[in-house]
């Protein structure tokens, strides 16, 4: 077959390997600037465009972009104008709920599993146990904790608990028990990441410290202050901003762990901005509000942006200062030098 | 900074760049209602030869289905499609593809739209075809049935399954089946107790209580007249909606398809319904404990803990296997749904039972001709030839085929089907542009009802009807 080529297919041919070969490289430093063009950047793009389509149905198979209203109507809800102001409104609420929860949360996820992960880098009898048991929970599926957790507090009669003391306790009925039954849940579920992560950290820090702080006189508590907490600050930093991000993003355990009186009806079963996008992609009642719930997302996504910037400059170090400890190092030095 | 600046103009640009290609293309389609039905399908291709009697001549058309059964019932499917391949060797060929209730919609939605992966025939729950033909997604079926003279009318189907499938007097597909639930009770504890099978829910409420008061004292302390439980759609969806309908009342207004729960005679039917659910499992005749679980109707009957439990028409074959028992004349039978929650069961609405459909309907973005008129085809064979699926709990849906002897004497029709009910009494949801709304604030009045004795019925029927309307609102806009 090879013979019969013409000189002229023959050059063309090699003309064509030379070129691959050449910007084969190139190609291949650009790929992931490509697969993340393509996967994350358009998309993101895509996302805020399609946010100012009016009635956006991507599913319609008989209508192209054209055929959609080009404005700002999806986003007048937010500010209680146009047709989707009571959806506004309810976003907000959503919102707020979201809130509430990551107000609670936030502080128990750090601070539980810094304490657990202190404790355990005590390293008392069995700490690799407890290590074991504290982490396992953690690799669960959502909907297997679900199911515990709806075993041991359901309302009914045949409710774990209330089997147990012969009560008729609402656990998931009462919304308040349930903001109650969703913390507990969370913080069984999701201490070991940060525990894991603190546990590390705690393990990393120089021994030596400690020991100098102990014939300083340092109690447990100064030792702590002073010699851990500045030694895991780059970790606790990472965690609280991850933390914050992640339940502002709350789902599945608002999800799963719930009765169906806890929704009084569309608006109230979407209790968080994650469930109403999430039921908004799925539900094909829903499809004609795809434009809205760009918004949405573009417009949470702006919200939680934002506070992850705020907590960043709130706990980030300044930059070309000093060390507040190395300041305080000074003082002293200056202070006994007389 | 240079860098912040040149990425922000990038983004800039970038969003005005996909603003002015939305906005420039063109195209055609509709734009609103049903008014342009006709041009719900894209341009056909192909042309239909026939033979001298006027039949289409079908070479190797290979037609995909795309279904949502992936229970055991799929081998009734699967057995049809395996004799209809065998009928028309060589001129069609019917291939089968499921996917499970929980992807099923995702999907089916998802090839469509995109055009990858499209089947020729989508099986699903037909209460769901309004809904999805919101985004246009399927075409009409009866220009093919007439291009291709084929002989299926919608005529030849009850119009209680029958109704979702015509929009904008176009026929869109077929409903192969009903499905339902069906009663289990004790025969031996009726006569036991001198009572006759309950003709209505008063008699059905005395005679299940005075067995189970009968059966406690006599030492059999957690007897139960009635197990009942939620079921695998979560919500007594069949049992609820069945009461709401054998008291005369309509899931939605039949005019607007909205909901109208709380207006008239359908308010009274709502109360009568939801009261007897009330009186099910807290009256001074409650004969059920609420929260029994999906399993536990099946083996509490089983093992002789109840007198009554409802079950699905298509969980029955397998319950016969599992707990190894058959409904003999002496001790157990079967009845169906039909006025046992009637309050009077000489309404016309009394029999109504409510009932669930799969049907086949052909994408709009299936071309060929051929193939659409093969997918037809197999639509009208497996109406007429859908014993196997039958089988499974299925009650089928052509009249002339229920009135036929393949029908009648078969081994499924006479240990089950026969007690299903009659196809004329099924009820499909009904005609719907947002079928979760209506049927999530459905569950709602339901669970609140039921989970709280002390509930006013009346103001949970305003406040539901009222967010119900309001979210169609939003979404219609």
């Amino acid at each position: 077959m090879e013979n019969t080529l013409t000189i002229d297919e023959q050059l063309k041919r090699e003309k064509r390997k030379s070129i691959v070969k050449k910007n084969l490289g190139a190609w291949c430093y650009l790929f992931p600037f490509i697969f993340l063009f393509a996967f994350s950047i358009l998309p993101i793009f895509w996302g805020v465009f399609s946010s100012f389509l009016f009635k956006y149905n991507p599913y319609d198979t008989t209508k192209t972009i054209a055929d959609f209203a080009f404005g700002i109507d999806n986003y007048a809800g937010f500010f209680g104008v146009g047709v989707y102001a009571k959806y506004g409104a309810h976003f907000w609420e959503a919102m707020g709920f979201t809130f509430l929860y990551a107000l609670v949360l936030v502080p128990v996820m750090i601070l539980i599993p810094l304490g657990l992960a202190y404790l355990v880098n005590l390293k008392p009898p069995g700490y690799k146990i407890f290590r074991a048991i504290i982490y396992m929970p953690h690799i669960i599926s959502a909907s297997v904790m679900g199911s515990i957790f709806l075993f041991l507090f359901n309302d009914s009669s045949q409710g774990f608990l209330n089997a147990v003391f012969g009560s008729n306790v609402q656990w998931i009925g009462n919304s308040s028990l349930r903001f109650i039954v969703i913390i507990i849940a969370t913080v069984w579920w999701q201490t070991g990441n940060n525990f894991l992560i603190f546990a590390a950290a705690l393990r990393d820090v120089d021994k030596s410290l400690y020991e100098a702080s102990s014939i300083d006189g340092c109690t447990r508590w100064e030792q702590f202050v002073y010699v851990t907490f500045p030694a895991i600050k780059q970790q606790f930093n990472i965690l609280l901003f991850t933390t914050i991000i992640g339940y502002l993003g709350l789902y599945s355990q608002v999800k799963i762990i719930r009765s169906p009186v806890n929704g009084s009806s569309w608006y109230k079963d979407m209790e968080t901005p994650m469930l109403i996008l999430q039921e908004g992609v799925v539900n094909k009642d829903f499809f004609s509000l795809m434009g809205l719930l760009s918004a949405s997302a573009f417009l949470y996504g702006i919200i939680v942006f934002i506070i992850s910037q705020i907590q960043l400059k709130v706990t980030g170090e300044k930059k070309g200062g000093k060390h507040i400890y190395e300041e305080k190092f000074n003082a002293y030095l200056c202070e006994n030098n007389g | 900074m240079a860098m912040k600046k040149i990425l922000a103009l990038t983004m800039f640009s970038g969003i005005l760049a996909l603003t002015g290609c939305g906005l420039n293309q063109t195209g055609g389609g509709i734009v609103g209602g049903y008014e342009d039905i006709d041009n719900w399908t894209k341009n056909e291709t192909g042309t239909l030869n026939f033979d001298s009697s006027g039949h289409v001549i079908y070479n190797n058309v290979e037609i995909n289905i795309f279904s949502i059964v992936q229970g055991s019932d799929k081998k009734g499917l699967e057995d049809i499609i395996f004799d209809f391949n065998n009928l028309y060797n060589g001129k069609i060929k019917v291939t089968l593809e499921t996917e499970g209730q929980g992807t099923y919609e995702t999907s089916l939605v998802t090839r469509i739209s995109t055009g990858v992966g499209v089947p020729d025939i989508a099986m699903f729950h037909n209460e769901n075809l309004p809904s999805l033909q919101r985004s246009h997604l399927f075409q009409p079926i009866d220009r093919v049935i007439e291009k291709a003279n084929i002989d299926l009318k919608a005529s030849d189907f009850p119009e209680g399954v029958m109704k979702n499938n015509i929009i904008a007097n176009k026929l869109f597909g077929v409903s192969i089946d009903g499905h339902s639930e069906v009663m289990l009770y004790r025969k031996d504890l009726l006569e036991k107790y001198h009572l006759t099978f309950p003709k209505n829910f008063d008699e059905f409420i005395n005679a299940a209580y005075t067995i189970q008061e009968g059966e406690r004292k006599e030492g059999n302390v957690d007897f139960q007249g009635l197990s009942l439980a939620p079921g695998c759609f979560g919500n007594y969806q069949y049992t609820w909606y069945t009461s709401i309908l054998q008291n005369g009342g309509t899931l939605l207004d039949p005019e607007t398809a909205r909901p109208n729960w709380n207006v008239g005679d359908n308010k009274n039917a709502f109360l009568t319904a939801a009261q007897e659910f009330k009186d099910i499992f807290y009256g001074p005749k409650a004969i059920a404990p609420y929260g029994d679980t999906e399993t536990q109707p099946d083996t509490k009957f089983a093992t002789g803990k109840c007198a009554f439990s409802f079950n699905y028409t298509w969980c029955l074959k397998d319950i016969f296997r599992t707990f190894d028992y058959k409904f003999d004349e002496e001790a157990r039978g079967i009845a169906n749904l039909s006025s046992i929650f009637a309050k009077d069961n000489t309404k016309s609405y009394a029999n109504d039972i409510f009932t669930i459909s799969h049907g086949f309907f052909v994408p709009y973005n299936v071309t060929d001709i051929n193939k659409k008129a093969a997918a037809v085809e197999f639509m009208k064979y497996f109406t007429e030839h859908s014993v196997k699926w039958n089988d499974w709990g299925h009650v089928p849906t052509n009249i002339n085929y229920v009135r036929s002897p393949e029908y009648t004497q078969s081994e499924a029709t006479q240990q089950r089907t026969k007690y299903f009910g009659e196809i004329q009494n099924f009820r499909n949801f009904p005609y719907n542009y947002f079928l979760s709304v209506a049927t999530s604030n459905l569950t709602n009045i339901f669970t609140f009802v039921t989970n709280n004795q002390s509930s006013d019925i009346s103001s949970l029927l305003d406040r539901y009807t009222t967010d119900a309307n309001d979210l169609i609102d939003m979404l219609i806009g």
